[in-house]
């Protein structure tokens, strides 16, 4: 609209010209002051969320780590403080859940991935490995068909 | 021949010389006579020696008892190594939602120290918007965080940047060592803080020998030359003006407190020193007498040791005090009540000058600290500055969680440390929202001594951040939040429409609101009605629940069956046993604040349980991890049905009998939650959860009368006040996958005329979608629908 209003000036008569300036200006005023008073009302957003993803990023990496090293125990803690900064991050939850797994702790195995997939948007490329890891707990824990489910879960998530 | 021993000889002797006096008149054999005085010397010093051995034994005998005493006395207070209990540590990384302001309060509360500059670990310097600040290292058990050296800068709220000060690095994550919030014996569970001997600052120390015991360090527990010192001033003053006893001495009377002045229980009291004496050495005398000198009174409560009366009487921790503030405690030592600085100001100025004087003439302080102290007034600081044992109602949660899975015993190796959940800064905004919001209701609407209890705890991994057991901030009693039983109304009404939606209902099923009479098992019968005592026709169920309605609810409940509502209660954690009358779907079942807590933290949490727990973990005194209280979690119903539960919740607050929330609370945090009101007002409840914490207030009266209570006047600007400063997280609600949105009347389905604003888009199973409503919508349209602005849009132009 814009556009069209500076390319063809002349068609418009000299009042409505006038409105067309008037709705302009205003228009200015009102999209400078959305954006003033946006920036105030949230303050920064995005840097925020880089901040705890750095954050809880750097602890799940630790935990992982860790894990690796075969020390599942204070892998945990770091994976712990990872889903204090950021609880609803999907990732130190089923870092979790494979701590859990490596413990032989096969229930809560199951319990944090299910955790970990509540989290997920279905095409959230962590489905997949959060259903096979649920599968494998339940297998473990003699839940066969369930373990069975899961694994069809995993089978047909959409990437 | 018989030789004779030197007594035999002496008794010869005198058998002669009585012979010889007696001469002819009393004539008796030299043996007779000789037999009598023996055996007569002899009798004497047997009767003597076996009065002595008898008068060693008793005297043996007490002082062993007196030992034992003693010893029992001592070792069953082991102050040296108490129990401590720490808040959460403070996670900074850029982003962080803090101000420094607040930042500063947490450094406060953990007994930090303005510097300037910040020079040693455990300060900090603060310049506008930028907090240099000198953490200490801090052993979690599984991880050891060092001290850190850290530049802060801050801005619109935010942690905005942290450098390390020595290389200039920006680093991603700092973890501060934890605030200590309390301190207990592990046995006695008592109000006290104890000091190590390390802790008790060398100036008290030095002062107390100086004031006290000037020869402390080298006497065997009672100064005789001070004895006869005192003695002598008394005998000239002819009355007790003076007393010799050493810091030791004073420590017995301490121990068995008897106010008479006998001689006998000055002897006692000797003895019982010179015997602590030879069992301690003097660091541990000292450390002991520190934590148990009688230092005042508070109410029914004795203000023993010095680190809590450095509390009682200024706010902050002992290491914080200024000389003047120490001799006014030292004072205090001689008469707490004569010298008690709030009754007889005079008399403790005069008192703190005679010691300062003392500080002075033992190099312990420099004139000029002399005169600074003596120009200083000594009022009550208002600012409570340290948290030790401020926190009564949290830290009666970590006792009871910590009895249930400790022995005594186990929790008698001194200098176990018990890392909780507890933040500080939320705990500090519920306290000022209780306090405003009650005292508003009380002046402006008239109610009278209204009580409170609060829990508040995260959103997803089940941990107790605050809790409040007593409007009052700090005091210790009845713990409302734990034991309070009381009936919780509507709060129940989302597990019934759980239990509902499970069975094929859905957000938008018709409903009838209509008047019914129910026959209770008993034979009773009752008639329940709505809180405005209409009726409401046929509704949407999620109107039903966001609006309240009574006979809806009871229509409802009785369809699915009561026995399916307690099912759902138990796996909502619920434990108690419920009986199956029809009023039970309106809440009439008592529950405390922290089991309702429990019940909502499963919907806040998508369908999972996770146990409200406070402590996370256990260590030993070298750091080693006795045990740790991991997050578990259980999914106990379907997360598809929780989000439907959930999103009726949101529209509860967002158009029905939470809608005043809107007054504290921005509307884009989309906030789920519940009011409850219980019979004739009784009681008033809020519940609800943000994208990042949970909380349940409870406001009511000890005494159960009716005050008109309701959960939308009462309960509900408690939970608006706290969440306004406390959380920052708006409630998304994750959609669970197959999901669909419809555009459905949110009006009377009885009644025709239906405005375009009559309709609402609700999520509904793949399973339940109804068939007769107007649009398909999808998620992304309806949220361009709801949340943006006409602004929002002219601002996306630009970017």
């Amino acid at each position: 609209m814009f556009v069209m209003i500076i390319l063809k000036p002349m068609r418009f008569p000299r009042a409505k010209k006038f409105h067309i300036l008037l709705t302009i200006i205003l228009g200015a005023a009102i999209t400078a002051g959305a954006t003033l008073f946006g920036c105030a009302r949230h303050p920064v957003q995005p840097p925020a969320q880089v901040g705890a993803d750095q954050a809880a990023g750097a602890l799940i990496e630790e935990g992982r780590h860790l894990l690796a090293a075969g020390q599942a125990a204070q892998a945990e803690a770091a994976l712990e403080r990872a889903i204090r900064i950021q609880p609803r991050n999907p990732e130190p939850w089923y870092a979790m859940a494979q701590a859990k797994l490596a413990q032989g702790q096969s229930q809560q195995a199951v319990q944090f991935s299910l955790k970990a997939i509540a989290l997920l948007t279905p095409s959230h490329p962590l489905q997949g490995p959060c259903w096979e890891l649920a599968a494998e707990g339940y297998r473990l824990m003699g839940e066969l068909d369930k373990a069975r489910a899961a694994k069809v879960k995993a089978g047909a998530v959409r990437y | 021949m018989r030789s004779l021993t030197p007594q035999q000889v002496a008794g010869n002797a005198l058998a002669n010389r009585v012979q010889y006096t007696m001469g002819i008149h009393f004539r008796r054999s030299y043996w007779q006579i000789k037999y009598m005085v023996t055996s007569n010397w002899r009798r004497l010093v047997w009767l003597l020696v076996c009065l002595a051995g008898l008068v060693t034994i008793l005297i043996c005998l007490y002082l062993f008892k007196l030992n034992q005493t003693i010893l029992d006395k001592f070792e069953g207070r082991r102050w040296d190594i108490p129990a401590r209990i720490y808040a959460r540590p403070l996670e900074l990384y850029p982003g962080l939602m803090l101000t420094p302001d607040q930042l500063e309060e947490e450094l406060l509360l953990a007994g930090y120290r303005l510097e300037i500059p910040a020079s040693n670990p455990g300060s900090y310097d603060r310049n506008g918007l930028f907090i240099h600040l000198r953490s200490r290292p801090f052993n979690f058990g599984d991880s050891q965080e060092p001290g850190h050296d850290i530049l802060l800068a801050f801005e619109e709220g935010q942690l905005k940047k942290i450098t390390a000060t020595g290389t200039g690095d920006s680093l991603p994550l700092v973890r501060l060592d934890p605030a200590q919030i309390g301190s207990f014996h592990p046995i006695l569970f008592e109000d006290r803080i104890l000091l190590s001997h390390e802790e008790i600052p060398d100036l008290l120390r030095e002062t107390l020998i100086a004031v006290e015991d000037n020869k402390f360090y080298s006497h065997v527990g009672i100064d005789f030359k001070a004895i006869v010192r005192a003695m002598w001033t008394n005998i000239r003053a002819g009355r007790i003006v003076q007393g010799g006893s050493t810091i030791t001495q004073q420590l017995v009377k301490n121990f068995f407190l008897h106010n008479r002045r006998t001689l006998l229980r000055k002897m006692n009291e000797a003895a019982m020193a010179m015997l602590l004496e030879l069992h301690y050495d003097k660091e541990e005398i000292l450390t002991a007498y520190a934590n148990e000198v009688y230092l005042g009174q508070d109410g029914n409560r004795a203000i023993h040791g010095f680190a809590l009366a450095s509390h009682f009487y200024f706010r902050r921790d002992l290491e914080n005090l200024t000389p003047g503030q120490i001799a006014l405690l030292v004072g205090l030592v001689k008469g707490p009540s004569y010298y008690n600085p709030w009754l007889h100001l005079k008399r403790s100025q005069e008192r703190r000058a005679v010691i300062l004087k003392v500080m002075k003439q033992h190099g312990l302080i420099s004139q000029e600290e002399r005169m600074l102290a003596l120009a200083a007034p000594e009022s009550k600081a208002a600012d409570l500055t340290s948290g030790i044992n401020r926190f009564p109602s949290f830290l009666d949660l970590v006792k009871r969680q910590l009895a249930m899975d400790y022995h005594e015993k186990d929790l008698t190796s001194s200098g176990i440390k018990i890392l909780t959940s507890f933040d500080p800064m939320v705990q500090r905004r519920l306290e000022e929202a209780l306090d405003r919001t009650l005292s508003d209701s009380e002046e402006t609407i008239g109610k009278e001594e209204l009580q409170a209890a609060v829990v508040v705890a995260s959103r997803d991994h089940g941990e107790i951040q605050a809790m409040a057991g007593d409007r009052r901030a700090g005091f210790a009693g009845f713990n409302r939040a734990l034991d309070a039983l009381r009936p919780i109304g509507s709060l129940v009404k989302p597990a019934v429409y759980l239990t509902a939606l499970r069975q094929g209902y859905t957000l938008a099923t018709p409903l009838q609101d209509t008047a019914v009479e129910l026959t209770n098992p008993d034979g009773t019968t009752w008639q329940p009605e709505n809180f405005n005592r209409h009726e409401h026709g046929t509704i949407p169920l999620f109107r039903a629940l966001s609006q309240s309605y009574n006979l809806a609810t009871i229509h409802m409940g009785m369809d699915i069956g009561l026995d399916k509502v307690i099912a759902t209660l138990k796996q909502l954690g619920v434990t108690k046993k419920i009986q199956p009358y029809p009023s039970m779907v309106l809440g009439a079942i008592s529950m405390t604040p922290l089991e309702v807590a429990q019940m909502y933290q499963i919907l806040a949490n998508g369908g999972f349980y996770a146990p409200l727990r406070t402590i996370r973990t256990v260590l030993d005194a070298d750091n080693k991890q006795l045990k740790r209280y991991p997050v578990t979690i259980e999914q106990r119903v379907d997360p598809a049905h929780v989000f439907l539960v959930n999103t009726a919740l949101q529209h509860a607050v967002l158009t029905g009998t939470g809608k005043k929330l809107a007054r504290f609370l921005p509307p884009d945090l989309k906030v789920a939650g519940k009011t409850g009101t219980s019979d004739k007002g009784r009681d008033s409840w809020f519940a609800g959860f943000t994208g990042d914490r949970l909380a349940v207030i409870w406001v009511g009266r000890d005494d159960n009368q009716a005050q008109g209570l309701t959960g939308a006047t009462d309960a509900l600007p408690v939970w608006g006040r706290l969440m306004n400063v406390a959380s920052t997280q708006p409630l998304d609600l994750l959609p669970p996958p197959d999901i669909q949105w419809k555009k459905v009347k949110s009006s009377r389905y009885d009644e025709h005329e239906a405005e375009p604003w009559d309709y609402v888009v609700l999520p509904f199973l793949p399973e339940s979608v109804p068939v007769e409503l107007v649009d398909p919508v999808q998620p992304a349209q309806k949220d361009e629908d709801k949340g943006s602005s006409l602004l929002d849009r002219i601002k996306d132009l630009f970017h």
